[in-house]
């Protein structure tokens, strides 16, 4: 029955613990909430720790939700990307190891198979990863999708902390004019 | 630590949006923020761009059994009596407090009734060093928000405030890496009450204080 309600209609109930909504809740978001813990934090055993947190935070602020900033699904997936980086910041990873990146770069803009129904701004936006020069995308891509902080970024990287700041920077730049302009905000 | 331009808040937009800067450059960028509505503006949009970013990432199918053993940890958690101060009303607040910056917190940090009126800041200072930042909104509900980096020491630090009328009321405990770190509540107390906030590591020491204007 939860199936059939929309995503926030799924939030509603699940804000009001009833648990028919929360299975379809975790039932409908968790593919995407663990793929973007997994993608922070690396391996399976913590990223299912993340994810969990993930969904408890999402309980407990639920009615913070606001609409008119984004999707359910929006929402919930910055709720993990926090969650993730917290849990990073606290056991503080080893940065010297490489990162194999262009792999994962690639599949983050690869899109769904039928990239026909994935979203216009979706679409525009892994369009512009695509083109962004090399060092900027490894740059965004860690900082965005891993959660290296820039002295992180630098190190690993072994650049100066001011270039590392400055790629990150720029690309997030470059996304942004690729894309079409946002709604303004009522 | 001193007060960040809009030239230098600028540098960190990028980071501050993807929700990876550091507590120190956080707290002089929120409280940029505070008070720039056009650097809001710029950090908002980035942060709507870092949020759209996360749905690039391919789903993962998560280990078996996933789905039901988070319905089982909210369950458990529903059972469990919350404290007063961290009763249902209070979600928003806590929710703006503790997640860290995003296209949301954000939003909850800059927009509606938080104006400088209403949210103070104050120093977190290690003698005469600056080493962060803590805000405290006077609304309703009420709540802190901190952002400390002391440069060293990792353990938990326990947040203490003081009252004009004397009292001390220790509010809860988080963690420091490296002396960095964030946190935030909601309080009980009334706000414009409160003139004081120190940080104690477990062993006593003092991590740092802050003096609350009114
Ligand atoms: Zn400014």
């Amino acid at each position: 029955m939860g199936d059939a309600l929309s995503d926030d209609g799924l939030l509603a109930g699940l804000a009001l613990g009833e648990a028919q909504a929360t299975a379809a809740f975790i039932r409908r978001f968790q593919r995407q909430v663990f793929g973007v813990a997994l993608s922070f934090v690396g391996d399976p055993v913590n990223a299912e720790d993340v994810a969990q947190q993930a969904f408890e935070r999402a309980w407990r602020h639920a009615r913070m939700y606001d609409p008119r900033r984004g999707s359910v699904q929006a929402w919930l997936l910055t709720i993990t990307r926090n969650c993730a980086i917290d849990q990073l910041r606290s056991r503080r990873r080893v940065t010297s190891e490489s990162w194999e990146v262009t792999g994962e770069l690639e599949s983050v803009t690869r899109g769904p198979e039928d990239e026909a129904v994935a979203e216009d701004s979706a679409r525009a936006l892994r369009r512009a990863l695509r083109d962004l020069p090399a060092e900027q995308a490894r740059a965004l891509f860690l900082a965005a999708f891993r959660g290296l902080t820039s002295p992180e970024i630098a190190e690993t990287e072994g650049i100066p902390l001011g270039t590392a700041k400055t790629r990150i920077r720029a690309a997030m730049l470059k996304l942004r004019a690729a894309l079409p302009a946002p709604e303004v905000e009522s | 630590m001193t007060r960040m331009t809009c030239e230098q808040l600028d540098e960190v937009s990028a980071e501050l949006a993807l929700g990876v800067l550091s507590g120190s450059e956080r707290a002089l960028a929120l409280e940029h923020l505070q008070g720039c509505a056009s650097c809001r503006a710029e950090v908002e949009q980035l942060a709507s761009i870092g949020d759209a970013l996360l749905e690039l990432v391919p789903p993962a199918e998560p280990p078996l059994g996933f789905e039901n053993r988070v319905a089982a940890l909210l369950h458990e958690r529903a059972e469990t009596p919350v404290p007063r101060r961290w009763a249902r009303g209070m979600v928003a607040v806590v929710a703006a407090a503790c997640l860290a910056v995003g296209g949301w917190t954000l939003g909850a940090f800059t927009h509606g009734p938080a104006t400088p009126a209403t949210l103070a800041s104050s120093q977190l200072v290690q003698g005469t060093t600056q080493v962060g930042q803590l805000f405290v909104y006077r609304g309703h509900p009420a709540w802190i928000y901190m952002a400390v980096d002391t440069g060293s020491g990792s353990g938990w630090v326990t947040c203490v405030l003081t009252t004009k009328a004397g009292t001390t009321l220790r509010l809860g405990t988080f963690r420091l890496v490296n002396g960095d770190g964030y946190w935030g509540a909601p309080i009980a107390t009334d706000p414009s009450q409160i003139d004081g906030a120190r940080l104690e590591w477990a062993n006593g020491g003092t991590a740092a204080t802050a003096v609350v204007h009114a």
